[in-house]
């Protein structure tokens, strides 16, 4: 029987960190980290957890990026023109750079744009910092096959960002 | 120009990827908050969890899957008669519920599975008390129950009879030559005392008309060496399987499960059945049996409907009950009405179970009554918990505490309910696995739940005049666990008398009725601690 108290232990911190990460605020960041331990719940009870990093990383990231697709979504009901920039509430930080943060706000709208396999493989290894190989492993492909969803999601990246890069040029 | 670790600054994607990256990230987490998580995960972890069929076929091996595959092929030819029509057509469920309303008579064998988990999540324990019944049911109203195992001694045989339209009950003990003879009067219609086969007929009614429930086909199978044909009726938190002989249209097998929020699982599983035969009426007789005698007979009054008769008004305070070893008997003590409203409290009487199931050394076991003296219906809002007290759902209420009071003297002792994951009477937090209908309003570290009045409107119970609600509720301690009941600032209740009351509160701001009650004393004998590990 898992032990539950110890996985949490050790891995509520990653969890928390990397749900805030990308919803950037506590409450849907605290949210997100439990849907994952209630998810990991059941997977556990499906396979025996051989990765407990891995897949909460999974787990949580997928969570996060669903409730940033939902919040985009209801922004975008809700006005016609959606400003990316405003749609994530950031807590207040006085020292954030305004342009670094203005490219984070649109870059977390941008990755809410790509489909999900290649948002989830952009996440986990441009955020997480996981390798080709492991990401491979926790989505059930091949190690090419994560490289090209990888690749694929940077140049659509890059092309939902491209707006931004013109203002920015413009500015300077 | 291209940076250490594939960074470049030229381009924008790593520049944005960079900026996310270096973005400040709040410290630990609180650890009451981290308590919590583990609470609602534990929780989580110890509900039973029904695989599905894709599940456990994406789990298989390939061989097992190809066998599995080939073992469907052949059950398929195999039922294929019953499957076209004309060779065993598919039978309506209307069909089965108009069959089950023409029974007037049925025996049946039932086995009852409680389960109870216990201890924590990496200390898993689980404590399972099983009952072989033989049930029997004469129209209209009469059952008879043989039941062994379970509560009482091992191979211990009781009998119940009951007669559900008068709300007369007798328990005979074959062993002990005992009677006890209770009278409910007034059963509430949802009362289970007694009335299994004609809540099963509910059931399937209901389920059928839309009413309550609903219904899926399970399809044909072989159901304990008989074709039959299978339905699933999911009602609030109890799943019954329904496998009906397509001919006689009558169950052959009847498998109900239901989980309460405190950790047990109770299942049935019906056998067995023999429709419209011929019951000697004797077996059904509510009269004391030669040769028995009866400690002590006491009614259950239960409130006089608007129409009924006026019966007299249990006194307020009654003077306590004692509820030792011997005495299988339950009176309500009622406390004092507030608001129309009043609190009763007595022991479980309609277990037919022997008294030391006041307590097994780590829970409390009583019935809790919740009664509307006045002459318009009450309204307040219980807990959204599911199954903590009554029924489940909206019928559920939260009893505050209790409080045990030494006939010795000394101070009294308080169970409490810690639970930080429901919205309660004491607490409204809860954790987000069970917030389906609420809306969050809160800030890390602190959430508060807000219902708006659609969703409170759900939670809410409502008491009809005279209405009394009924629950037998068990006081479950468990150890070194913020979400169960404990005991407030002591480890274990040592064995004595004790005189113990309840107290409900109410002070939800949503909730059109707000107040506190206090139920009766009834005096208990605990012959071990409650709660001593």
């Amino acid at each position: 029987m898992t032990d539950w108290e110890a996985v949490i232990g050790q891995y509520v911190g990653i969890v928390q960190r990397t749900a805030y990460r990308l919803v950037g605020n506590h409450a849907d960041a605290w949210d997100c980290t439990q849907d994952t331990f209630l998810e990991a719940v059941k997977v556990d009870r499906r396979e025996p957890v051989r990765n407990w990093s891995a897949l909460l990383r999974h787990l949580v990231t997928a969570n996060a990026l669903d409730l940033l697709r939902s919040r985009f979504r209801q922004r975008a009901r809700c006005n016609a023109e959606v400003d990316p920039a405003q749609a994530v509430s950031r807590e207040p930080n006085p020292k954030r750079d305004a342009e670094a943060s203005e490219l984070a706000e649109r870059l977390r709208f941008a990755v809410t744009q790509l489909p999900r396999r290649q948002a989830e493989v952009f996440c986990l290894t441009c955020f997480e910092q996981m390798s080709s190989e492991e990401v491979a492993e926790r989505l059930g492909i091949n190690p090419t096959a994560a490289r090209m969803l990888l690749f694929r999601a940077r140049e659509r990246l890059r092309r939902l960002l491209e707006p931004l890069d013109c203002t920015v040029a413009r500015n300077n | 120009m291209e940076d250490r670790n594939g960074f470049n600054p030229d381009d924008l994607l790593d520049r944005a990827v960079d900026a996310v990256l270096r973005e400040p990230i709040p410290g630990e987490l609180p650890p009451d908050q981290v308590a919590q998580l583990i609470a609602a995960v534990r929780q989580a972890a110890d509900r039973p969890y029904p695989v599905t069929l894709i599940e456990r076929i994406r789990n298989m091996k390939l061989r097992t899957k190809i066998v599995a595959a080939a073992a469907v092929l052949i059950a398929f030819v195999g039922l294929l008669p019953l499957l076209v029509p004309g060779g065993g057509a598919a039978v309506a469920f209307a069909d089965v519920a108009e069959a089950l309303n023409n029974v007037h008579s049925a025996t049946w064998k039932t086995t009852s599975v409680i389960e109870e988990s216990q201890g924590s999540a990496h200390k898993h324990k689980r404590k399972t008390l099983t009952f072989h019944t033989v049930k029997m049911f004469l129209a209209p109203s009469h059952e008879r129950t043989e039941t062994t195992g379970g509560f009482g001694k091992p191979g211990e045989e009781a009998i119940q009879i009951v007669d559900g339209q008068t709300g007369k009950v007798i328990c005979l003990t074959p062993g002990t030559k005992t009677a006890v003879v209770q009278n409910f009067t007034n059963l509430p219609p949802t009362s289970p005392i007694g009335r299994t086969f004609q809540s099963l007929r509910e059931l399937v009614v209901n389920a059928q008309s839309g009413k309550a429930g609903k219904v899926e086909r399970l399809g044909a199978g072989i159901i304990d060496g008989h074709a039959a044909e299978g339905f699933h009726i999911q009602v609030g938190a109890m799943d019954t399987k329904l496998w009906a002989d397509p001919k006689t249209l009558l169950p052959i097998r009847v498998e109900e499960t239901s989980v309460s929020g405190s950790g047990f699982e109770v299942s049935f599983v019906m056998t067995d059945f023999q429709t419209n035969v011929d019951l000697d009426k004797s077996l059904f007789s509510l009269d004391v049996p030669p040769g028995y005698t009866v400690p002590q007979t006491s009614g259950v009054k239960e409130a006089p409907s608007a129409e009924a008769p006026k019966l007299p008004e249990p006194k307020a305070g009654a003077k306590p009950q004692d509820h030792r070893g011997d005495a299988a008997t339950a009176t309500i003590a009622w406390g004092d009405t507030v608001k129309g409203l009043r609190l009763g409290l007595a022991r479980q009487a309609e277990t037919n179970a022997p008294a030391a199931t006041v307590s097994d050394g780590s829970s409390v076991l009583v019935q809790v009554s919740l009664r509307n003296t006045d002459k318009a219906p009450i309204r307040l809002l219980a807990s959204v918990h599911t199954c903590l007290l009554g029924d489940g759902g909206s019928n559920a209420l939260l009893v505050s505490r209790l409080v045990l009071k030494p006939k010795a003297g000394g101070d009294p002792f308080f169970i409490v309910y810690k639970a930080w994951n429901h919205l309660s009477l004491l607490d409204k937090r809860r954790s987000k696995s069970e917030q389906p209908q609420q809306t969050l309003n809160g800030s890390y570290g602190k959430t508060d739940i807000q219902l708006n009045p659609d969703d409170a409107k759900r939670m809410t119970t409502v008491l009809a005049p005279g209405e009394t609600r009924v629950a037998h509720v068990a006081f479950t301690l468990r150890k070194n666990e913020s979400y169960s009941w404990q005991l407030e600032k002591s480890e274990s209740v040592p064995p004595g008398t004790y005189e113990v009351t309840a107290v409900l509160k109410v002070d939800q701001e949503l909730s059109e009725w707000k107040g506190e009650l206090t139920s009766g004393p009834i005096q208990v004998t605990f012959p071990q601690h409650v709660g001593k590990w």
